[in-house]
């Protein structure tokens, strides 16, 4: 897939956050449940094209690793990223603040860049409450304040990913065409996000 | 020496009269014998020569990394030859290397009967530290040291290792007061200087508090008297030291390695750390806070060092200091190399291409070298880790033998249609996947133009030969390791050596005879040794090492002719078996 990646992906977040379960969900369609655990060492890079209103958009999609050893070198990962999917696991409270960590240094480094909160293994919660560590108004309230996304998945069941993915390429497009017609209307404003209504969003229980 | 065998050693002929043995060892308990035929205590032939060449000096002992050999001649200045084992009659066995708790000054021989006990070379405090040291290891036990067939736990723990997955640490939840924990084969255990538990082989590092901090009294005890401990021996139980900056290394051993080679292993976890971390950061962190817990960082990574550790295990590889070489047609290897030269972008500072633990090709700069630490640690990078199947990754590696400083950054990635071929191209800097995506992508597309995609997946798994041809049923087994190429090549495991058990025990034999080879205070060219169950020859010239597995039943006169045969053969198809030169840029 050596090839023109128009939009740069960056998925962050606390290590055993499922973050390459959910790349490799998006990706390759599949989810091994038996597999063990296997963090990632760096980053592992993936590329899908999608297709929005009939435009063709290359996603880059960059995995990195959760684990705090690399932190120092995951500002190369997410260097230019025009979107990033900053993960945390809803089984794991630990995982939603150092999520809040991911946050702030995107907001720091990579002020252009589109954040989108994102909870995990949705399938532990949904049927057992109990599960859930990080609750859903306050991760909603959260992604407010960040002016952020925020989506629920699972890898297990590929609730929301496709929808995830297709949202950020959507957006993207949008974005940039917004920017063009900003350009020719000349109007230097913050480009509006225009949202069309998530399709999935009412299947969310959230 | 009452030789009457000559062995003309560098036209690799061996010649044999009469097999007149002449400086035998005999272990007492199976009755085995070692024959070592030519004089010993030859200077080691230099092995600085070419393709791997190693970018420091290299000691004498070649069985180890230069850096260990040039500490231990620094160790062994003051004592004599650390290692040194008297031969002719003692009832030493073979493969003991002495030293009873051995330090700089102060050097113990093995002397009869003094294997019983634990022997302490210092005065009286070290001896309650280190009695204290082998009782922790049997709390809630029985005082005296369980010696419950060992073997036995090391063959389960073998079987047990192939079962479970690779990625769990199986292990971690031992209980140290448990039997199965005390009994472990070989336990190890890696500790910051200032006491802090880093790491330990099984069970959690923090039910081992206490035993950490023995091993670092122990240590800082002995540095009081600017000495340093190197081994504690007690029955069968070998204690072994490895001191870096900051960090110590220490094995609990019954197996029978060597002090040195325990060491090279114990060298293993410690590159493996540096691999993950580097040096300077190691230092930096250390030096910024002493008490500083580096699991926090290490955290997914103990995986890694379980595994280079299980290699070290079961693998003669990785202490005899090759590599194994994929076998496959010279011609296709030509190929292969040379597309990869031809397209190689100008970031990329090596490449190489593995199936896994076994090396196809390499290519390296000329003013560059990469040592065989470091090629393990990049096998054991790929198969310690799944990951790198299902996506292209971009990987902060140190490769401590080319500079322990700094990352590499590797570019991994599988050759496509699920081939078992993986390539890793690596970069000094970490803005340039895509160039190296590319490279990829190109070297890739001419491999598949020219068909050779698949011809690379057949071979990895056609490589494994047998030497059936050579119509010379005594020979079970050889290992065959080119000192200049340092290239390792032998066939499949016979039958006879499925068990692993077998295994295991061929595995000591190859140790024992290449400590017998190489060390240099009494190292020998030519070995012959009849077990119960097979005869061994070991033969060292100045461009291989030979280990060759006989019949148990052959004479000495066939083994040497046989192993004459079998090294004309190797000779003739060493371009097929392993690499032997390395294209430069």
């Amino acid at each position: 897939m050596a090839g023109k990646v128009d939009l740069k992906v960056v998925l962050l977040g606390k290590e055993y956050g499922g973050k390459t379960s959910l790349v490799e969900r998006y990706i390759h369609g599949k989810f091994n449940a038996q597999a063990p655990y296997q963090s990632t060492i760096g980053a592992a890079f993936g590329a899908k094209k999608v297709t929005v209103n009939g435009e063709s958009v290359t996603l880059g999609i960059w995995d990195t690793a959760g684990s705090e050893r690399y932190e120092s070198m995951s500002r190369i990962y997410y260097r230019g990223a025009k979107s990033a999917i900053v993960c945390f696991d809803l089984t794991d409270p630990s995982s939603f603040e150092r999520a809040k960590f991911w946050v702030n240094e995107l907001k720091q480094t990579e002020e252009d860049c589109v954040i989108y909160l994102c909870g995990t293994k949705y399938d532990l919660v949904e049927d057992n409450k109990k599960a859930r560590k990080v609750d859903a108004s306050s991760a909603k309230e959260y992604a407010d304040e960040i002016s952020a996304k925020y989506v629920e998945t699972s890898a297990k069941t590929g609730y929301n990913i496709d929808y995830l993915f297709m949202m950020i390429a959507e957006d993207f497009v949008n974005v940039t065409r917004n920017k063009v017609q900003a350009n020719k209307d000349e109007d230097s404003s913050v480009a509006l996000r225009l949202e069309q209504p998530p399709m999935n969003r009412e299947k969310c229980k959230c | 020496m009452a030789t009457k065998e000559k062995v003309k050693t560098d036209d690799e002929e061996l010649s044999v009269q009469a097999p007149d043995l002449s400086y035998d060892l005999l272990e007492e308990e199976d009755s085995e014998e070692f024959e070592s035929v030519e004089a010993p205590a030859l200077a080691d032939e230099d092995e600085d020569r070419s393709f791997l060449p190693v970018t420091k000096k290299k000691g004498r002992e070649s069985s180890s990394s230069p850096r260990i050999a040039q500490r231990r001649k620094k160790l062994d200045k003051g004592g004599g030859g650390g290692a040194g084992l008297e031969g002719g009659g003692s009832d030493v066995s073979l493969h003991e290397d002495i030293a009873h708790l051995t330090t700089d000054e102060d050097h113990f021989r093995n002397e009869d009967g003094l294997r019983s006990d634990m022997l302490i070379s210092l005065g009286g405090p070290n001896q309650s530290i280190g009695a204290s040291l082998l009782s922790t290891m049997t709390v809630g036990e029985k005082p005296k040291l369980p010696d419950a067939d060992p073997e036995t736990a090391e063959l389960a723990r073998r079987a047990r290792m192939n079962s479970t997955s690779k990625d769990e640490r199986e292990f971690e939840d031992e209980d140290v007061h448990s039997s199965s924990w005390i009994n472990h084969h070989k336990h190890i255990f890696i500790v910051s200087t200032s006491g802090k538990p880093i790491y330990s082989r099984y069970g959690k590092e923090e039910q081992l508090v206490s035993l950490f901090g023995i091993m670092q009294a122990l240590v800082s005890f002995v540095a009081d008297d600017k000495d340093v401990l190197r081994c504690i021996s007690a029955q069968n139980l070998k204690i072994v030291f490895l001191q870096k900056p900051l960090v110590v290394f220490v094995a609990v051993s019954r197996s029978k390695l060597s002090e040195n080679q325990l060491k090279l292993q114990l060298s293993y976890a410690y590159y493996q750390i540096i691999s993950v971390l580097t040096y300077t950061q190691i230092k930096q962190i250390f030096e910024r806070s002493p008490g500083f817990d580096l699991r926090y960082l290490l955290q997914g990574s103990e995986k890694f060092i379980d595994n280079i550790l299980n290699i070290t295990d079961s693998d003669p590889c990785y202490l005899l200091n090759g590599i194994r070489c994929l076998s496959m047609s010279p011609s296709l290897r030509q190929t292969i190399t040379s597309t990869i030269l031809q397209y190689r972008a100008k970031e990329v500072l090596f490449a190489l291409l593995i199936a896994e633990d076994r090396l196809i090709t390499f290519i390296k700069p000329k003013d560059h070298n990469l040592h065989p630490i470091d090629i393990h640690l990049i096998f054991n990078l790929v198969m310690a880790s799944t990951s790198f199947k299902s996506a292209e990754s971009w990987t902060p590696i140190c490769l401590p033998k080319f500079n322990d400083s700094g990352f590499l950054h590797a570019y991994v990635s599988y050759l496509p249609e699920n081939s078992p071929a993986c390539l890793l191209l690596f970069s000094t800097d970490k803005e340039k996947f895509f160039e190296l995506q590319q490279c990829k992508e190109r070297i890739v597309d001419k491999l598949s133009k020219l068909g050779l995609l698949e011809q690379i997946s057949n071979s990895v798994d056609t490589s494994d030969y047998n030497i059936d041809h050579l119509q010379a049923p005594e020979i079970r087994h050889f290992l065959y390791r080119s000192r200049k190429s340092y290239s390792i090549t032998s066939p499949t495991m016979p039958h006879l050596y499925s068990s692993e058990e077998d295994r295991l025990r061929l595995f000591d034999y190859f140790m024992t005879m290449n400590q017998r080879l190489h060390s240099h205070a009494w190292a020998t060219k030519i070995l012959y040794h009849i077990g119960s169950k097979e005869a061994l020859l070991g033969w060292r010239t100045s461009n291989f090492d030979l280990y060759v597995v006989f019949d148990p039943l052959i004479s000495k006169a066939q083994a040497i002719l046989l192993g004459n045969k079998l090294i004309r053969w190797i000779n003739k198809e060493e371009d097929r078996l392993i690499i032997t030169s390395t294209p430069t840029f």
